[in-house]
């Protein structure tokens, strides 16, 4: 009876000793347990936790509620799949990406008439504030134009306020009407060109039509349309 | 220069301030006296009294003339008209369609 309690030493052992059971690596000790548990958790797909460091984390399947690098770097965000969904960034610089940044339309059905020789300023109207003032703005617009007037032309420009983004003479385009007694004949005209604004405060781009003589005209009973592209340099 | 009806398929403000005050300089929105944008020194703006009876004036020769071209081209294909009256007609469409 005097070395019963030699008997019953394994259980008590048992009962304060390691947490975790790994019979090929018996001789940790329980903060090493610990650890070890963790990275063979990690290794095995599952893990969760409300905040950690980690350096050099592999994971097959990982949610993360907020990746974040005290250093402001993050280098080789991949995805076995090709999928990360949802990724917000505020700021990110250094990087090349998709080059449009946004695009504004507009259109209008009013028909613009003009005997004038100067620009005149059409219905055709649209405004962008540009994200990034290096940003240029790429400008596409369509409409019908014409003139009534046999050798007459009628010429539309891009202009950004008062600054004509056209040939100072000829616009953009010009429409003329040659043969005699042709009439009003539409021709559908389109003007492209690319501006540098430098700014990002609400900025204008209209059509401006003049005619060389008779009277000038754009739309006649057809919708015109422009739309603005910022686009990243 | 052509009768202006000749050309047109229906008479708007533009169309007829050409005729009313030839070589006046202006704009117009639309087609609608409000849309007139009048930039003349020398010429006055036409009233909208005025304007309306050319449209209508327009609009009436216009509707004649599309009759008329409506009748010349049906005695074109009756054969039995006369030949000079068949060809007779046919003057009146290149006339009207010049």
């Amino acid at each position: 009876m005097r070395y019963l309690w030699l008997l019953l030493l394994p259980s008590v052992c048992l009962a304060s000793g390691p947490k975790y059971s790994y019979p090929d690596q018996p001789q940790l000790d329980d903060e090493i347990r610990q650890i070890y548990h963790d990275i063979r958790a990690v290794g095995g797909g599952n893990y969760s936790t409300s905040s950690m460091t980690l350096n050099g984390l592999t994971a097959s399947s990982a949610t993360i509620g907020n990746l974040t690098s005290t250093n402001g770097t993050i280098t080789n965000l991949t995805s076995t799949n090709g999928t990360i969904t949802n990724l917000t960034v505020t700021a990110l610089s250094g990087v090349s990406l998709g080059k449009v940044r946004q695009i504004q339309c507009g259109k209008t059905a009013t028909d613009f008439s003009t005997t004038n020789s100067a620009f005149q300023t059409t219905n055709l109207t649209v405004n962008i504030s540009p994200t990034v003032a290096t940003s240029t703005i790429v400008v596409v617009a369509c409409g019908a134009l014409t003139n009534n007037t046999s050798g007459q032309e009628t010429d539309a420009a891009i202009f950004r306020g008062n600054t004509n983004l056209c040939d100072a003479t000829f616009g953009c385009g010009a429409s003329r009407v040659d043969a005699t007694g042709m009439g009003l004949v539409n021709v559908l005209s389109c003007f492209v060109t690319g501006d540098a604004p430098a700014t990002t405060s609400a900025t204008g781009y209209q059509i401006k039509i003049k005619a060389t003589g008779g009277t000038g005209h754009f739309g006649n009973s057809a919708t015109q349309n422009m739309c603005l592209f910022e686009v990243g340099v | 220069m052509k009768p202006l009806a000749n050309l047109l398929i229906a008479c708007t403000i533009a169309d007829v301030l050409g005729v009313i005050a030839p070589g006046a300089t202006w704009n117009v929105r639309g087609d609608s006296y409000a849309g007139i944008e009048w930039q003349d020194s020398i010429q006055a703006k036409p009233t909208q009294a005025a304007v309306t009876s050319a449209i209508s004036s327009c609009q009436s020769t216009l509707d004649t003339n599309m009759s008329a071209k409506a009748q010349a081209k049906q005695i074109v294909k009756d054969t039995t008209k006369s030949q000079a009256q068949r060809f007779s007609a046919l003057l009146v469409l290149l006339d009207l369609d010049k």
